[in-house]
């Protein structure tokens, strides 16, 4: 679904330019749940904008759904994306001023989709992370874990291709971490493909596969046998 | 989505109080002030748009090149003649009743003014209601009257009064009709109306209005001048072509054009409706930077937002529809804030503008009103809005919000613009006042405190033949001091003028102004007497005595300017000299003079005016006024006397009765009713530039926070701190300062050079203007600071 091909991205301030990827060559399928990791600072948050189409790479090849979109304009990636992709923050980034089920709401509005069939999905999917009966409070009315059950009914409520999720657990205690991460594992295994961003080598774990990276480049990527074991004794590169 | 876009608006509104108040108090102040002016200056624009064909009608005024002064009067024999001229259509002639005796309805006399004969025509240029009786028929009909109801409820106490009589003096008027009193919005002024008086073969004088309908398509210029050809010819034979120039004044121009003399009622003043707009202008403008400023200091707080409603696939156009939406949203209710403030503060605008304003909101105003507040919502929100919907998505997600530094010169720079305008508006405001102090201290050459003036009075009764028997008892009512004879109102202006030839041959026909005044007028009205004496009882023969048919005599006062036209040395050598002139009944009129004056400034100080003489017992004037000075305490007492003495001697019951203090106070009323207006729009600019730097500084307070916390635990005291983030501002102030110094400098020099008399302008003025705003601006970024600098360090550096 997800081809990168020498992909890179250079900043550039005044004087200094910084290289943030450098030559990512990164194949993603249907139906995965891939991990990237490592540590601050190594470009993963800049290669989860890049595929979430909040930003364009400098050099390379994006396809997505075999589709070139590595020129896009800001327009065509905000049509694109809109419709396929979900994203899940660690600070939830919900609207204050909106409550739950407007948050959930809003991607759809984007969409330009009726108010009935709205109304309808957006109950339907806060039914699902179990969190309608908050149905009309504000964000900061809810607990962390509650906000991001938020966060997540709204990157479902498009049913997108692909979730991306950014260290979606950092801002929450480890039993509400767990059961963020336990719902986007079932997610997956009802065929939505996630992509998750993390330094946490215990959430590394819920994934199929993982992909390490230092200084904008891949140094690992690999299948992830350990997560059925569910244990702690995972790889050390 | 627009309900989401309102939604978001209003919960935003009411999470950030203090942001929303000061952006909607800010506008509604600009915006209210906007609506005041629009509807004072839409006012003052509707003058005379209600009469048939305004388009079409115009005014004859004439000016006199000589004596260098116009007045809206013309003789109505000659336009009567000239009226088949091409392009004119129709005529109409309107000549006020000159003051004469009294009216008396059974036992009560009424002094009335606002008699006005018309021709029969006026319906077909003046849209007026008649109530009773029929008009057309009065103004065809002699010694019938038509009264306005006013005048029909103060004379009769009822409406309906057609049939009844009134007595002046051996006349006997009727009423034929009464008509509705006329609306505030037009420049005519008549209370009465009667059939004005035949054409006669008459071409010198000038009594009355005479207004033309054109033909469509005129060129007024050309007719103009095609007109004073032809006036020329016939009423100054044989002069040079330019002695008088008529002029064409469109109707509805007449409000705003008008000079101070000779008007039916006060008439506006262009200027201050300009000065009123262009100020307006500067509040909305004031208050829009705010607005831009404080929503983009406020934007870092939205910045999350935005990122995430463009990660769920918001457009940059939709990001900006929503913005614009906030923002249009924040302008109506500040607009209807302002409405409100615009209702409460109408009786007091009315009042300083001496106009009875209203605001329909169901009317063309209104419709403009709320396209202008959209327009300003739309202008206002731009920036903030495309400034915000650049934000990267991904930057602002991964908490790497960059405040662009674009962002921080345009509100820096819209901050510099705002301290300038306001010192440039206190120099202004503080200049303005000095100069009309000035022109009120200004010395004149007369004394005009507890003096008094019976006006209207006959002048066959005052001047030509002494009246000592009426000047005697006058003197003799307790309270009165002294009592002289003036054919002028000498805070007004001229009257007349003679052409002089003085006895050395220098002055040869020269056109001068007099002043006709009875015996001892250097005492009574306190001129300063240069050399010579005082016309006098003593010397008798001072008074102007006919000869016989072909000769006459008077003794003359000469002010120092005409001494030097005249080419005497000095003024003692002027004494004795004999000046010849014409008595307008055919004789040669000698002229001795007796003294000499300082300079006598009738009128406002505004205009260069020529120096006149005074001449004793004669005038041109149809009308005189006793000048009396008085105890002024006793007034009330006094005036009770004068109707009583007048009554008996003159027939006149219910004298008028002026405070020469109050007549000359008028001259400046309408400079000074410009420099409140812009006192008052200063304050409120200041007010508005203060929000500015407040939003400005929270902003900036903000920003540095972590600055100041580590300032803090190096040992920075809170007063240095204070001053460290007040730097930033003052510098801005400098700035401002610098760019407002010249062009205030030049704007208020161009505006001094339209007096005569002027102040020079102060640097102290200047420093005092940039000191209170520095000093305005450091109490606001201190209040700010101050807060800043108080936060414990511990809580700001434990979140960074």
């Amino acid at each position: 679904m997800i081809q990168l091909a020498g992909l890179q991205r250079v900043f550039r301030t005044q004087d200094v330019e910084t290289t943030a990827l450098n030559n990512i060559n990164l194949t993603i399928n249907q139906g995965e749940f891939v991990a990237i990791m490592g540590p601050s600072g190594c470009g993963k948050s800049t290669l989860l904008a890049i595929l979430g189409m909040l930003d364009s790479p400098t050099n390379g090849s994006y396809q997505f759904a075999a589709q070139e979109i590595a020129h896009f304009s800001e327009k065509q990636l905000a049509n694109l994306r809109k419709a396929s992709i979900g994203f899940v923050f660690q600070s939830f980034n919900l609207i204050d001023e909106l409550t739950v089920f407007e948050n959930v709401e809003l991607p759809l509005q984007y969409q330009h989709i009726s108010a009935a069939e709205r109304k309808e999905r957006v109950h339907a999917i806060l039914q699902r992370v179990g969190i309608d009966h908050r149905a009309d409070h504000l964000p900061q009315q809810l607990s962390g874990g509650q906000q991001q059950r938020v966060a997540v009914a709204r990157a479902l409520v498009i049913n997108p291709k692909l979730i991306l999720a950014d260290e979606p657990t950092g801002n929450l205690d480890s039993k509400n971490g767990e059961e963020v991460m336990a719902m986007l594992r079932e997610l997956n295994r009802e065929g939505t493909t996630v992509i998750m961003v993390t330094h946490s080598e215990k959430e590394g774990n819920y994934a199929d596969r993982l992909v390490k990276m230092l200084d904008g480049q891949i140094t690992l990527d690999r299948a992830n046998n350990l997560q059925s074991l569910n244990t702690h004794n995972s790889e050390v590169a | 989505m627009l309900q989401n876009y309102l939604i978001t608006a209003l919960r935003a509104f009411s999470r950030h109080q203090l942001h929303f108040a000061l952006n909607v108090s800010g506008l509604s102040i600009g915006l209210a002030a906007a609506i005041l002016i629009g509807l004072f200056a839409s006012y003052e624009a509707s003058f005379d748009q209600q009469q048939p064909n305004a388009d079409r009608v115009v005014r004859v005024e004439q000016y006199f090149s000589q004596v260098n002064a116009g007045v809206p009067l013309t003789n109505k024999n000659v336009l009567n003649r000239l009226r088949d001229t091409a392009g004119v259509e129709d005529l109409l002639v309107l000549e006020p009743l000159p003051p004469g005796a009294e009216f008396r309805v059974e036992n009560n006399s009424f002094r009335l003014d606002g008699i006005v004969g018309a021709s029969r025509n006026l319906l077909d240029f003046i849209q007026l209601q008649t109530l009773y009786g029929d008009l057309a028929t009065v103004l065809q009909t002699p010694d019938q009257l038509a009264l306005s109801a006013s005048y029909a409820r103060m004379l009769f106490a009822e409406q309906n009064v057609v049939g009844k009589t009134l007595q002046q003096g051996d006349k006997r008027w009727t009423v034929g009709a009464v008509f509705a009193d006329l609306p505030e919005n037009t420049h005519f002024a008549f209370n009465a109306l009667h059939q004005v008086k035949p054409f006669t073969e008459r071409f010198t004088n000038n009594t009355g209005y005479q207004y033309l309908r054109l033909k469509a398509g005129t060129d007024t210029t050309a007719l103009a001048s095609a007109l004073q050809q032809q006036y020329i010819q016939m009423v100054y034979p044989g002069e040079s072509a330019d002695i008088i120039q008529l002029s064409l004044v469109p109707l509805t121009a007449i409000h705003l054009n008008g000079g101070l003399r000779y008007e039916m009622k006060t008439t506006g003043s262009r200027s201050s409706v300009y000065i009123c707009l262009g100020l307006s202008v500067l509040l909305i403008a004031l208050a829009g930077f705010n607005f831009v400023n404080m929503s983009i200091a406020q934007s870092a707080r939205r910045a999350k937002e935005v990122g995430v409603r463009k990660a769920l696939g918001a457009s940059k156009s939709q990001i900006i529809a929503q913005f614009l939406t906030e923002s249009v949203l924040t302008t109506l209710c500040a607009a209807v804030l302002a409405c409100a403030i615009v209702e409460l503060s109408l009786p007091w605008f009315s009042q300083l503008v001496e106009r009875q304003l209203s605001l329909q909101y169901f009317s063309e105003f209104g419709a403009g009103l709320f396209v202008i507040v959209l327009l300003v919502g739309l202008a206002a929100g731009a920036y903030p809005a495309f400034f915000m919907a650049a934000f990267s998505a991904k930057r602002v997600l991964s908490g790497d919000l960059h405040r662009g530094k674009t962002a921080v010169m345009v509100r820096k720079t819209l901050l510099v613009m705002q301290s300038g305008l306001s010192v440039a508006l206190i120099i202004g405001a503080v200049l303005l006042q000095q100069q009309l102090h000035y022109l009120q201290s200004l010395p004149v050459g007369y004394q005009r405190d507890a003096k008094i003036q019976v006006t209207d009075i006959d002048s066959n009764q005052l001047l030509f033949k002494q009246n000592s028997q009426l000047l005697e008892r006058v003197r003799a009512i307790p309270g009165v001091q002294d009592v002289g004879i003036v054919d002028i109102d000498i805070t007004n202006s001229f009257n007349a003028s003679m052409s002089l030839s003085s006895d050395n041959g220098v002055l040869a026909g020269q056109v001068i102004p007099f002043i006709g005044v009875g015996m001892e007028p250097v005492r009574i009205m306190g001129l300063d007497l240069v050399a010579g004496r005082d016309f006098s009882q003593q010397t008798s023969s001072d008074w102007y005595q006919p000869l016989d048919d072909n000769n006459a005599t008077a003794a003359m006062l000469l002010s120092e300017t005409v001494v030097k036209q005249a080419g005497y040395a000095s003024a003692d050598q002027a004494l004795g000299k004999v000046f010849t002139t014409e008595d307008g009944d055919g004789r040669s009129l000698r002229l001795t003079v007796v003294g000499v004056v300082k300079d006598l400034k009738v009128g406002s100080a505004r205009a260069a005016q020529p120096a006149p003489v005074l001449i004793c017992g004669f005038t041109r004037n149809w009308h005189s006024k006793l000048l009396l000075n008085i105890d002024l305490p006793q007034l009330p007492a006094i005036r009770d006397q004068l109707s009583e003495v007048l009554g008996q001697s003159l027939n006149i019951y219910a004298p008028n009765i002026e405070l020469l203090a109050d007549n000359y106070a008028a001259i400046y009323r309408n400079d000074a009713k410009i420099a409140k207006l812009v006192s008052i729009f200063s304050g409120l600019a200041i007010l508005l530039a203060c929000f500015g730097t407040f939003g400005l500084a929270s902003f900036s307070a903000l920003r540095r926070q972590k600055e100041v916390s580590v300032r803090k635990v190096l040992g920075a005291s809170r007063l240095s701190i204070v001053n460290l983030l007040a730097m930033e501002f003052l510098l801005l102030v400098l700035i401002s300062v610098a760019v407002a110094f010249p062009l205030t400098f030049w704007l208020v020099a161009d505006w001094l050079s339209n007096f005569n008399q002027r102040i020079v302008q102060q640097p102290w003025v200047y420093l005092l203007s940039a000191l209170v705003v520095a000093a305005i601006t450091w109490l606001t970024v201190a209040s700010i600071a101050f807060k800043a600098a108080s936060t414990r360090p511990a809580q700001v550096l434990h979140y960074e």
